[in-house]
């Protein structure tokens, strides 16, 4: 393996300008073979001119892709050299952490902005590093990194599986005990900034993480981990409340993607019902345990999730015919005069699960319109999408979790 | 494109553009010692089969007659 000695552009530039000339001399070579053309000599010399272009264009991607970098699908310039100059800095600057700690735009801010704001190149960079820290400690400005990971991980234009390869080599990397952590000696001035810097990597971890909570628990599966693996991180993201606000905040609009899209066979639809109603009750008891709802943002996320349904393309009325919110409202009257937070965060955790199975119906009646297994929207469901959306509320909010708080709270009151 | 001289003109342009532009980029400043000299090995390469194709296809066109 040879090394590289320029900047990276021109490499890619190369690869880029040999990859076009093998597409026109393979053009050459189609026509070669028409008619009065068809030579097999000339076939032969194009085929093999081909090959050693073949050969220089492998040589310079596996130079390129032997840093950050994958050029498989693209040649985009920009992004190349910041993954290179990234990947090369930290190689050859050890104190890379310590450059974040004395409030002074570091290289890696400036390598990291260039592509933080574009999903796919903040993604690809994310994707083509094997040391994820300097991607998160290494900038003196906490927002670059926030723009980076939230752009690598929009719901909207990354996939499922993609987020999950990426959130979970963060959350790991967060929490776990890393090597490069040993290796270096900080000073007063580092230990400050970078606790600093760690309550503000808990907020952004709650902000990234939001949107993909119910991959945590209920449907950790699509992540390849177990759910025990997932709430384990969840609880210690939600120590934060920044980020525990942002879990509740973004719960809501979980529920609704992930029920948006149903599968067709009825069993299979059942079950991820099942899963993501054990999620949202997941998501909610361990923010009631956290006990960020006594703060003040519990108006303020209560009517978040709220305001959700009514922001819905077809504002579907709640139906009066499903019993909810009966026998819910007999726990808070019974409790609502009591100051105690914990008395205070069931309640509100009863409430928050009555306004998430308000989305979750929304949600299921929706995927069965879209289905085509309900008609039109003012048209009764059949018996079975009935009972699907019964079924669906009553796994989020249900008269034996209210039952089960009252007696807890009373049990503690007497 | 439907006759060898075409085919050859088309082909001398790959050379004289293409060809050129990949060789100034596999120089010595993109990459260290023998690779650089192995690089531009590999390009006069594909240059002389490319030339040798144009030769035939000049030699087919002045043996057709056309």
């Amino acid at each position: 393996m040879t090394r590289l000695a320029c900047n990276p552009e021109r490499l890619a530039l190369l690869a880029r300008r040999l990859n076009i000339a093998q597409a026109e001399i393979s053009l050459q070579l189609r026509l070669a073979e028409i008619g009065d053309l068809a030579m097999p000599e000339i076939r032969s010399l194009l085929q093999r001119a081909i090959s050693l272009l073949e050969s220089q264009e492998e040589r310079a991607r596996r130079i390129l892709n032997s840093s950050f970098l994958n050029l498989s699908d693209s040649y985009s310039l920009i992004f190349n050299s910041s993954a290179y100059l990234l990947n090369r800095w930290v190689t050859h600057h050890p104190g890379w952490w310590s450059d974040a700690t004395h409030g002074k735009t570091t290289e890696i801010d400036i390598l990291i902005a260039k592509v933080a704001g574009n999903p796919l190149e903040a993604g690809r960079l994310i994707d083509s590093t094997s040391f994820l820290a300097p991607l998160i400690y290494g900038c003196n400005d906490t927002e670059v990194v926030r723009k980076l990971w939230l752009s690598a991980t929009d719901p909207r234009t990354t996939s499922v599986t993609t987020a999950g390869q990426r959130i979970t080599r963060l959350v790991e990397e967060v929490f776990g005990d890393q090597e490069w952590r040993e290796g270096i000696a900080p000073t007063w001035v580092d230990i400050h900034k970078q606790l600093t810097t760690r309550r503000q990597i808990r907020d952004l971890l709650g902000e990234v993480v939001a949107p993909w909570q119910l991959q945590f628990t209920g449907l950790a599966s699509e992540w390849s981990w177990s759910a025990e693996t997932g709430i384990h991180y969840l609880k210690k993201i939600a120590d934060a409340e920044n980020a525990a606000m942002a879990f509740s905040q973004g719960l809501g609009s979980a529920l609704y993607r992930n029920l948006s899209d149903l599968p067709d066979d009825s069993s299979d639809r059942l079950h991820r019902i099942d899963s993501i109603a054990f999620a949202v009750g997941a998501s909610t008891e361990l923010l009631r345990n956290a006990k960020v709802r006594q703060a003040d943002m519990d108006s303020d996320h209560l009517s978040t999730l709220l305001t959700i349904p009514a922001l819905l393309p077809l504002k579907l009325p709640w139906p009066t015919s499903l019993l909810i919110g009966k026998s819910k409202s007999h726990v808070v009257n019974l409790f609502d005069k009591t100051p105690e937070v914990r008395v205070t965060s069931a309640i509100q955790m009863l409430q928050h699960r009555s306004a998430l199975a308000s989305i979750a119906y929304t949600a299921v009646f929706n995927s069965a319109l879209t289905s085509g297994r309900i008609d039109q929207v003012n048209d009764r469901p059949s018996p079975d999408v009935q009972l699907e959306l019964q079924h669906t509320v009553d796994l989020i909010d249900n008269p034996t979790a209210r039952g089960q708080a009252l007696a807890d709270l009373t049990d503690e009151n007497y | 494109m439907s006759t060898p001289l075409q085919l050859a003109v088309r082909i001398q342009d790959t050379i004289n553009q293409q060809l050129r532009e990949i060789s100034r980029l596999s120089d010595s400043d993109t990459w260290v010692g023998p690779v650089a000299l192995i690089s531009h090995i590999e390009i006069l390469r594909v240059s002389s089969l490319l030339s040798s194709c144009i030769d035939l296809l000049r030699a087919h066109h002045d043996s057709s007659g056309l």
